[in-house]
């Protein structure tokens, strides 16, 4: 699933400078995670950094209308990060 | 156009850098990603008037430390904010509200509680208007020339010989902007110091923490005099939780946590308020704003300025900052900037500057900060009633590091079990040591 942030975001730039893939920008109200960049950090982290680091909990949910499947993920973040080889964890 | 200098960040450090720079005729641009003088981020409005610490109040003998203190001349509604350690130009006019601070108190799961000063009645601070303060501050900058530019964020800042390449981006679009130097004031959670190459050699320390507050109105407020209240309840939260007054006639309860742990800190404060031995204190209160940030607890950066760039206030170091030293930063960085621009070594003046103004250049600080372990990390609710209890009743004052550290043998024969605890002979603090 692709992960987006609610209205109980705060503003508060933790997660978009940690997004490995720079998917998250300032909205015109709250912060907002382009689905087309986000890879639930599948290639970086074992877990999404931007959950971990987010303060208000409830900011940030999985979108349960955009599931994709792992190899869909880790190719896209091949194509993110060129050359580079991604930090894989057993999945869940 | 290229100006002299370019400000990423309009806090009080920037909006101060912004003001002085400007009225010493540099050619100076401000550079806010948020609204100019509005606060997004959870930050403290803290104005100290001592030169104390935050972990202890023990003056540190192992480095001259020129801390900057701040006094207060209070108008019916104008007041001017002085810098003591600072020239005369570096006062501050400000036009808001003072809430005066009487005291710092300790409060355990069954109301036992110490604080850090013998007096309820001396004022040791005030909790102020912040975003006040940066909007004077700003529209000074502003009337002294500085170019201001608000929902501008700098995403990257090239340092050469020729000077500064400041990319930005904003409704306009994406733009790069020259300058001969820069002032990176970007606050705690900072990308512009690590993209500058200023976080090389500094070690992660005690990594990152979240923090979260939330503003309430109807407090039943557990003093009679403001003060800031921190409350320990280790079976809720391994973290302290803090309460005090908070503009406008409000307050505030804030807590924090490490990244690492997955804690919940809204499910906490709201236990708090609701289902703990506290929440009588909050059975009127509503939640007007919620707030969060992050923190690096990284080490502080010993070399702050460096080529054309000078990185000031909390994206250089965890936090013990504060308003008052972010504004002295500030000034500090126009004048010694302003002296790089004229030949001479403003770097160098800028480093000494900072490596002398703050408590956490200081090891013997640093040790007696991270020499005791945290009350809500390392003790029950029952040992945490018993240490702060046999404080009040043996009318010990101060920070709880000072107390446990000047009472160590005192408190190892009647509570050796939370000595114990609380002064292991092995600890592991994570390295607060300042790095170059």
């Amino acid at each position: 699933m692709a992960l987006r942030i609610t209205d109980d975001c705060l503003n508060c730039f933790a997660c978009i400078s940690d997004c490995p893939n720079a998917a998250i920008s300032e909205g015109p109200v709250i912060h907002v995670i382009d689905s087309n960049l986000c890879t639930e950090c599948v290639g970086s982290y074992e877990s999404p950094r931007c959950i971990k680091v987010c303060p208000a909990d409830t900011a940030i949910e999985w979108d349960a209308e955009r599931v994709e499947s792992r190899d869909t993920l880790l190719a896209r973040w091949g194509k993110l990060h060129p050359g580079e080889t991604p930090a894989l964890f057993d999945s869940k | 156009m290229q100006y002299d200098l370019i400000i990423v960040g309009g806090g009080p450090g920037g909006a101060m850098a912004a003001r002085c720079a400007a009225r010493d005729g540099m050619n100076v641009l401000l550079v806010e990603r948020m609204k100019a003088g509005k606060i997004n981020r959870f930050c403290s409005r803290d104005l100290r008037l001592g030169a104390g610490g935050f972990s202890s109040d023990t003056i540190p003998t192992d480095v001259k430390l020129k801390r900057v203190t701040v006094t207060i001349e209070v108008g019916s509604h104008h007041h001017r904010i002085h810098l003591h350690g600072l020239p005369p130009d570096a006062i501050i006019d400000y036009r808001g509200e003072l809430n005066p601070v009487f005291n710092e108190t300790l409060v355990s799961p069954s109301g036992r509680a110490f604080s850090r000063d013998p007096s309820d009645r001396d004022i040791e601070g005030f909790v102020v208007d912040k975003e006040q303060l940066m909007i004077g501050l700003l529209a000074e900058a502003h009337a002294a020339g500085c170019v201001i530019r608000d929902g501008t964020r700098c995403v990257s800042i090239d340092d050469s010989a020729d000077g500064v390449q400041v990319r930005v981006t904003s409704d306009a679009g994406d733009e790069v902007l020259s300058a001969r130097r820069a002032i990176v004031a970007d606050g705690s959670f900072s990308t512009l110091v690590d993209q500058l190459g200023f976080n090389e050699g500094r070690s992660p320390g005690r990594g990152r923490i979240k923090f979260m507050n939330l503003v309430l109105d109807r407090v039943k407020f557990p003093f009679p005099e403001f003060r800031r209240v921190r409350f320990c309840l280790p079976s809720l939260h391994n973290g302290i939780v803090n309460m005090g007054p908070w503009p406008p006639g409000l307050f505030q309860i804030s807590t924090s946590a490490s990244v690492a742990n997955d804690v919940n800190l809204q499910s906490i404060l709201t236990t708090f308020t609701t289902n703990s031995p506290f929440s009588e204190l909050f059975a009127g209160a509503k939640v007007v704003a919620k707030q969060a940030c992050n923190m690096d607890l990284r080490p502080p950066i010993r070399e702050a300025a460096r080529g054309n760039v000078m990185c000031i206030g909390d994206n250089a170091a965890f936090a013990e900052v504060a308003i008052k030293g972010a504004i002295g930063c500030g000034y500090m960085a126009a004048k010694f900037s302003k002296e790089a621009l004229d030949g001479r070594d403003g770097n160098a003046a800028y480093n000494d500057y900072w490596q002398h103004a703050f408590n956490f250049f200081s090891p013997q600080y640093n040790r007696r900060a991270d020499g005791v372990k945290k009350i809500t990390e390392a003790l029950t609710d029952a040992e945490t009633d018993d240490l702060i209890g046999w404080v009040e009743d043996r009318g010990f004052t101060g920070l709880p590091n000072d107390v446990v550290l000047k009472h160590r043998e005192q408190l190892e024969q009647d509570l050796p079990a939370v000595c114990e605890k609380l002064l292991p002979r092995e600890i592991d603090r994570g390295d607060r040591q300042a790095v170059a």
